[in-house]
């Protein structure tokens, strides 16, 4: 017999209804009395400290990193460090999270690109979203028949945005990174190695204050090429 | 992809996503320590569930319901299966993998089949049915390309079938 998707949505319902007044017998074990502190702690901060509130606030993943596991906000507090005054980031083995402290929003993003670009790539595209605008660039093998793509995205800095950057081993890559800097700002390059076909890739972040706006960068070029373009960035004229 | 963006919905939004967080993290501590014996490889998945649910709280109706009970649920089990199956030396079978019982009164029918699925069969179909995940929303929570999802739904609705028709005979 073949099931019909009303059959299937009919079903699904019943089985989820089941499941969400299931006795789970460990349902009261709860965090540790110290982390319930920590948690009520960073609540009243919130209140008090406006920093710490705007970070509380606009971020609940931050807050998921503050809260989840009597660690984290230990790493928070020793290695969440004002990078560049309007950005802070909190690392682990396994993911850095980028927060901003300033919302810069308010006009349409301006248009920029790249001054520079390797030989052999071409611009494609520059597409608008609501809050991000991504600028696309590839370079084409007629040969190979081979389509390396690179591009850059930004967007402006903003307290409602929290940045994850997975590191460590990840879905078959290899992630790691290192302390770059991009027209003397502060700058994040993260090296992908994909495990399987051995490719490797840079994904570099970094904010340019002045403009108000927070910058990544993706390619398969070098890490100094990579550099060079995210240099070579300017606004349109 | 390497990094991804999160935009954080509206104020109140938050202040409800903040609430389910309170409401549903023991629950979930609870779920993943099932599969995760060590308490960090724990509270990694209900971190990662959490990600996932902030990512697709529009499909959240309320807080306190057993809709979004269930919900938390399948998503901190598909986290905490997804790590154990990471830290295990041999890879099992996705099918063969046990879930987290669901009470069903056991009467053959459509519904009781599909709570006896395998674990990931059983996900999806719960996702795409009573969630309304799209294909391609599924394929970011599976770490799967389309096409590989509507294979594993296809996968799944057989087994369904299967199981039905088992059931049915068996009642």
């Amino acid at each position: 017999m073949k099931l019909t998707d009303q059959q299937l949505e009919q079903a699904a319902k019943q089985v989820i209804n089941a499941l969400g007044s299931a006795p789970f017998a460990e349902e009261e074990q709860t965090v540790s009395p110290a982390f319930e502190e920590q948690m009520a702690r960073l609540l009243k901060q919130r209140k008090r400290r406006k920093w710490l509130k705007r970070i509380a606030c606009s971020a609940a993943s931050v807050l998921l990193l503050l809260v989840i596991g009597g660690g984290l906000l230990l790493t928070f507090d020793l290695e969440a460090q004002a990078i560049a005054g309007a950005w802070y980031r909190s690392v682990s083995a396994e993911r850095h999270t980028y927060r901003f402290t300033e919302d810069r929003r308010g006009q349409p993003l301006p248009d920029y690109e790249a001054t520079w670009i390797p030989e052999g790539y071409r611009y494609t595209k520059t597409t608008r979203f609501k809050n991000t605008t991504r600028v696309g660039y590839r370079k084409e093998s007629r040969y190979e028949r081979y389509i390396t793509p690179m591009g850059f995205e930004y967007f402006w800095i903003s307290d409602q945005v929290t940045m994850l950057v997975h590191v460590g081993d990840y879905g078959g890559h290899t992630i790691t990174e290192q302390p770059v800097t991009v027209n003397g700002n502060t700058a994040y390059l993260y090296e992908d190695i994909n495990r399987w076909n051995n490719t490797r890739n840079y994904d570099l972040v970094w904010i340019d204050r002045e403009a108000g706006l927070v910058f990544r960068l993706g390619t398969s070029l070098s890490a100094e090429e990579t550099i060079a373009v995210a240099e070579s960035i300017r606004p349109v004229k | 992809m390497l990094i991804y963006l999160q935009t954080l919905p509206t104020e109140p939004e938050r202040r409800s996503f903040e609430a389910l967080y309170l409401r549903y993290r023991g629950l979930m501590l609870s779920v993943a320590r099932r599969f995760l014996p060590e308490p960090q490889d724990a509270e990694d998945a209900v971190h990662q569930a959490f990600l996932s649910i902030l990512k697709n709280f529009h499909k959240i109706s309320g807080i306190d319901c057993p809709e979004t009970r269930a919900f938390v649920v399948i998503i901190v089990e598909r986290k905490a299966l997804d790590i154990l199956r990471s830290r295990q030396k041999t890879v099992p079978l996705a099918e063969m993998e046990p879930g987290v019982d669901i009470p069903m009164p056991g009467d053959g029918s459509l519904a009781d089949a599909l709570a006896k699925l395998p674990v990931r069969y059983r996900q999806v179909l719960l996702l795409r049915f009573a969630y309304g995940y799209t294909t391609r929303e599924l394929a970011k929570e599976f770490g799967m390309t389309q096409s590989s999802v509507q294979k594993l739904i296809w996968r799944a609705k057989e087994a369904l079938e299967k199981q039905y028709a088992e059931g049915g005979a068996e009642g």
